[in-house]
């Protein structure tokens, strides 16, 4: 379930050559696969992707990508646009079948048993794309004989709550009273994995705080297992216990957000003497900036005995270190500016 | 079930508007005879026509645009992983789907039609247009039909159109390549086996229902393998069309292949098979496996056993399809030019050499000769189409004289006499006209005329007498110069057939209660004083007799039963001795020259049903020169 090899993206200014992929193993998997039985027990959880490649035509949109989440977890795979997070969303649900690889849920392959898993399966998609004449009611009355459970009251509630009209056409509503519909129908049969494909793209803040305030709810209430796609990062960091990045169609990272947000770190060096870089270097930095006489650094795997002992030392006089968001990490890995610069270059951005 | 069950009321809930619509528009249509100007029309049969109208085109309109949209669109507009998102079967979603447009189109025309329906029944259905449209006539069970494919068509193209991914480039080269297969197929087919209206309505339906099958595999592989890809569901749709089309049209060009591909060895039996007057070739033909009527002919090199497909016109069964010339050197025949009832062209093919071929000629026939006629020394034919009879050139094609007859009750029979002289037989209401044509100042001068007795005629080899069979068992003999009869040859309680044989001289045969009974006699129709006298028990006459040479018959005896004449086998008669020898088995049929006045040659060819094979008359042996097949002559012997 590890990575063979990840390329890196840096913070804008900084740059570091790349990066062993085993930094980047999934945990989960990393733990399970050491014995026989847990890789099976892995195969068996809500979602799996094994190696999963996805080829249009010379281009690799999803490029070998693996990943797995156990019962009750809630991940946020994040990208930029044009990632292959929508493609491989699909292929985890079984619409797109993978050019390598395949994808398993509860166990099952998705493309050969897409059918009967999407009766466990709730899924929220990027764009609303129920029939635009029909009603939420009568999208209602298309799915409930199809699941084994349905229900109906929960989900007239859920309309009632995010005030949505059940007799307007599909077509007619805001595009955030649609993506409130869809998680209704999404969560209406009390589904096991819940797939949300970006699902508040476009939409105002309100409806999307009143889409995730739902979300939640429902994860307090059934504990379900869910797969985000968002570019939402403040979302996902009060949902989500785990994150994975794709970059280019590979997995750059998958980690549990709170261990990601500790192994990051900026270290600032306010007035740097000419010993400092090598100091630095000691740190393990993924790229430095230099900004007038400051230097920043992106320290990937922080190590706060080493940074007392940089601190302690003439060059480190002074240097601070803080913690970075989620967004910062995020664009610190897949950011535009730092692709600019060769790997392990300095540079100033200014 | 559950889940296209689920689907299927889904779509048709999102076009309820249509289903109430329809009514409406066929009572908008029962409104027509109000309009201006159509006084003078008959108010029921307007109204009726204009509602079959409307529920023709509303549920047309319906099928094409459903059929175009109703998985496109959704595959367009990527809302078709809504559908794919539930615990439904890719089978469901296209069953219900494609489903619904054809309920919907259905319902469209049957809604439409209520109202005028109602009328009519009100006013007494009987003779109402729109009773007679539905009731006695498959238009509209057609109409409905047609409708389910009207839909897959209109989906294809509408996934096709949308999608257009590289598939397009295999939908055109299928589309391409099946069609050109097909029609190469069905052209080679028409060509060579003749296929008749009912074959040809027959493979258009298959072919109808391979494209049927073929656009109803090919869009459930669409939705089912494609999923919400839709270059991967462009693929699997061309995919599975063109293979299922490709598929059938091969095999269609594989059995097509098969029963073109035949020698005269695979016919079903032989039924024409006249052999050449020099012996080297076989003309035949035959019904061979395949379609129906499919029948096969060949020229068939005795020698080195190489058959040439020919494509001799089936003629009458008294008239064999191929002239030979009397030195057996060449032979003559007409093939339509292309298929079936297309222009004639008349072939030529010089038999002299085993590896020849035939040659077009560029004589212009408007239809295809009935009978040909070649001269004595080959050079010139006589071709007779309706009432019309015309001598060419053979080299050149050139037309030498040419005339037409009116009146006539059968078609003209030419008989070379020299190659500048045509006799030319006429029958007109029971009598016989002999008129001879002088090729080079193409006149045509009447000779005599004769009563015909109705049945068959036997001409000398020089033409200058005829021996007249009548129906009742006699036989007139008549002098072809001056129209003289020169004998009437009857006997009582018995029937007398005669009939000349290659040395000018007539073959009589008496058959009465005691047997039959063989003598020849000159060409007059006297007595030979030293004939001698072959007889046949009772139940058994001489059917076709044949000259081999100057002292020997060959004599096929056929033995009457109730279910009609049965091939005994065939006899030698010996002149000189008297003596009649058994040739071979009853299995044994022999092949002669399509003309008794031929002589059959001293080693005749003769078929076991199995061998072609040649019998040395002088000492009995029997030489295989080949697989054959059993000869059923469809001719009717002469005797």
């Amino acid at each position: 379930m590890s990575l063979t090899a990840v390329s890196v993206s840096t913070i804008a200014g900084s740059i570091s050559p790349k990066v062993p992929a085993a930094a980047f193993t999934n945990a989960h998997a990393g733990a399970a696969a050491a014995s026989p039985g847990a890789a099976a027990r892995i195969a068996a959880w809500p979602l799996a992707a094994e190696a999963i490649t996805v080829r249009y035509g010379r281009r690799n949109a999803v490029d070998g990508v693996s990943l797995s989440l156990p019962e009750g977890a809630v991940y946020a795979l994040l990208g930029r646009n044009g990632a292959g997070k929508s493609s491989l969303v699909r292929c985890l649900l079984g619409q797109q079948r993978a050019t390598a690889g395949r994808a398993l849920l509860f166990g099952r392959d998705a493309w050969r048993h897409r059918a009967t898993l999407m009766a466990q399966v709730g899924v929220v998609p990027e764009q609303p794309d129920a029939p635009p004449g029909v009603t939420a009611r009568q999208l209602a009355r298309l799915c409930r004989p199809l699941y084994p459970c349905w229900d109906g009251s929960g989900f007239e509630a859920r309309l009632r709550r995010f005030d949505v009209p059940a007799d307007r056409p599909f077509g007619r509503l805001s595009k955030g009273q649609q993506g409130h519909v869809a998680l209704a129908l999404a969560l209406a049969p009390h589904p096991r994995l819940l797939i949300l494909d970006d699902p508040t793209l476009g939409l105002d803040a309100v409806a999307r705080r009143a889409f995730f305030e739902e979300l939640i709810g429902d994860l307090a209430d059934r504990g379900t297992t869910v797969l985000l796609t968002t570019h939402d990062l403040a979302a996902v960091e009060r949902i989500a216990d785990r994150a994975g990045i794709l970059a280019g169609g590979r997995l750059l990272l998958d980690e549990e957000i709170e261990r990601l947000k500790q192994r990051f770190r900026h270290i600032w060096l306010p007035s740097p003497t000419p010993g400092a870089d090598a100091a630095l270097d000691a740190l393990s930095p993924r790229g430095r900036v230099r900004r007038n006489w400051r230097v920043e650094t992106l320290v990937e795997n922080f190590d706060e005995e080493r940074f007392q002992a940089f601190q302690a030392s003439p060059s480190g006089a002074g240097a601070e270190a803080s913690p970075l968001t989620l967004e910062e990490i995020f664009v610190a890995l897949t950011g535009e500016g730092s692709r600019q610069l060769a790997p392990g270059a300095e540079g100033d951005p200014r | 079930m559950r889940g296209a069950a689920a689907v299927l009321r889904h779509e048709l809930a999102q076009r309820r508007l249509l289903l109430l619509a329809s009514p409406l528009l066929g009572l908008l249509a029962l409104a027509a005879p109000l309009l201006p100007g159509t006084a003078d029309a008959g108010g029921a049969d307007l109204r009726d026509t204009a509602v079959l109208f409307v529920a023709l085109a509303l549920s047309g309109l319906t099928a094409l645009l459903l059929g175009s949209s109703v998985i496109g669109a959704d595959l367009a507009a990527r809302r078709l992983a809504f559908f794919f998102s539930r615990p439904l079967s890719g089978a469901a979603i296209w069953a219900g789907k494609l489903g619904a447009a054809v309920i919907c189109a259905w319902s469209a025309a049957l809604l439409a039609l209520l109202p005028g329906l109602l009328v009519d029944v009100a006013a007494g259905a009987g003779g109402s247009l729109l009773y007679n449209a539905l009731v006695p006539r498959p238009l509209l069970a057609l109409w409905l039909g047609a409708l389910p494919l009207l839909v897959l068509v209109t989906h294809f193209g509408g996934v096709i159109l949308r999608t257009r991914s590289k598939w397009l480039a295999l939908d055109l080269a299928g589309a391409v390549t099946t069609a050109a297969v097909a029609l190469v197929t069905f052209r080679r087919l028409q060509y060579w086996a003749w296929l008749d209206p009912g074959w040809v309505a027959r493979l258009a339906a298959a072919g109808l229902g391979l494209a049927s099958i073929g656009l109803l595999a090919a869009s459930a592989a669409q939705v089912i393998a494609g999923r919400t890809d839709p270059v991967r569901g462009h693929r699997s749709l061309s995919l599975t069309f063109a293979g299922i089309s490709l598929a059938g049209v091969l095999a269609f060009a594989a059995v097509a292949v098969r029963w073109l591909a035949i020698g005269p060895q695979n016919l079903d039996r032989w039924s024409f098979a006249a052999v050449s007057p020099g012996q080297a070739w076989v003309a035949l033909s035959g019904p061979a496996p395949g379609p129906p009527e499919y029948a096969a002919s060949f020229l068939l090199h005795v020698g080195s056993g190489r058959s040439l497909r020919t494509r001799f016109a089936r003629g009458t069964d008294d008239v064999f399809p191929v002239a030979f010339s009397a030195d057996g050197r060449r032979a003559v025949w007409a093939e339509y030019d292309g298929a079936q009832e297309s222009s004639p062209v008349v072939l030529l093919m010089d038999l002299d050499r085993p590896a020849a071929e035939p040659v077009r000629t560029a004589i212009l026939e408007r239809e295809l000769p009935g009978r040909l006629a070649i001269s004595p020394h080959g050079d010139r034919v006589a071709a007779v189409e309706g009432k019309r009879v015309s001598v060419y050139e053979l080299a050149g094609g050139r037309l030498l004289a040419t005339h037409s007859f009116e009146d006539l009750g059968e078609w003209p029979e030419p008989v070379f006499m020299g190659e500048d002289r045509l006799r030319i037989l006429l029958s007109r209401w029971n009598v016989v006209t002999v008129a001879d044509l002088d090729i080079p100042s193409r006149k045509l001068v009447a000779v005599a005329t004769f009563p015909d007795l109705g049945w068959r005629r036997s001409l000398s080899p020089d033409a200058s007498r005829i021996a007249i069979n009548s129906p009742a068992g006699a036989v007139a003999v008549f002098d072809l110069a001056g129209g003289r009869q020169l004998a009437r040859l009857s006997q009582q309680g018995a029937r007398v057939r005669a009939n000349y044989l290659a040395d000018g001289r007539l073959a009589r045969q008496v058959v009465g209660p005691d047997g039959a009974e063989l003598v020849l006699l000159d060409g007059d129709g006297r007595r030979l004083p030293d004939s001698p006298r072959f007889r046949l028990p009772p139940g058994a006459a001489f059917g076709w007799i044949f000259q081999a040479d100057a002292d020997r018959l060959l004599a096929r005896e056929d033995l009457e039963s109730r279910e009609g004449d049965l091939q005994a086998g065939w006899k030698l008669l010996d002149l000189r001795r008297g003596r009649m020898l058994s040739i071979g088995p009853r299995s044994l049929q022999a092949l002669m020259p399509p003309s008794p006045l031929t002589p059959a040659g001293k080693a005749p060819l003769f078929t076991d049903g199995t061998h072609l094979l040649r019998i040395d008359l002088e000492t009995g042996k029997r030489q295989l020169l080949g697989p054959a097949r059993p000869f059923h002559s469809v001719y009717r012997p002469p005797m």
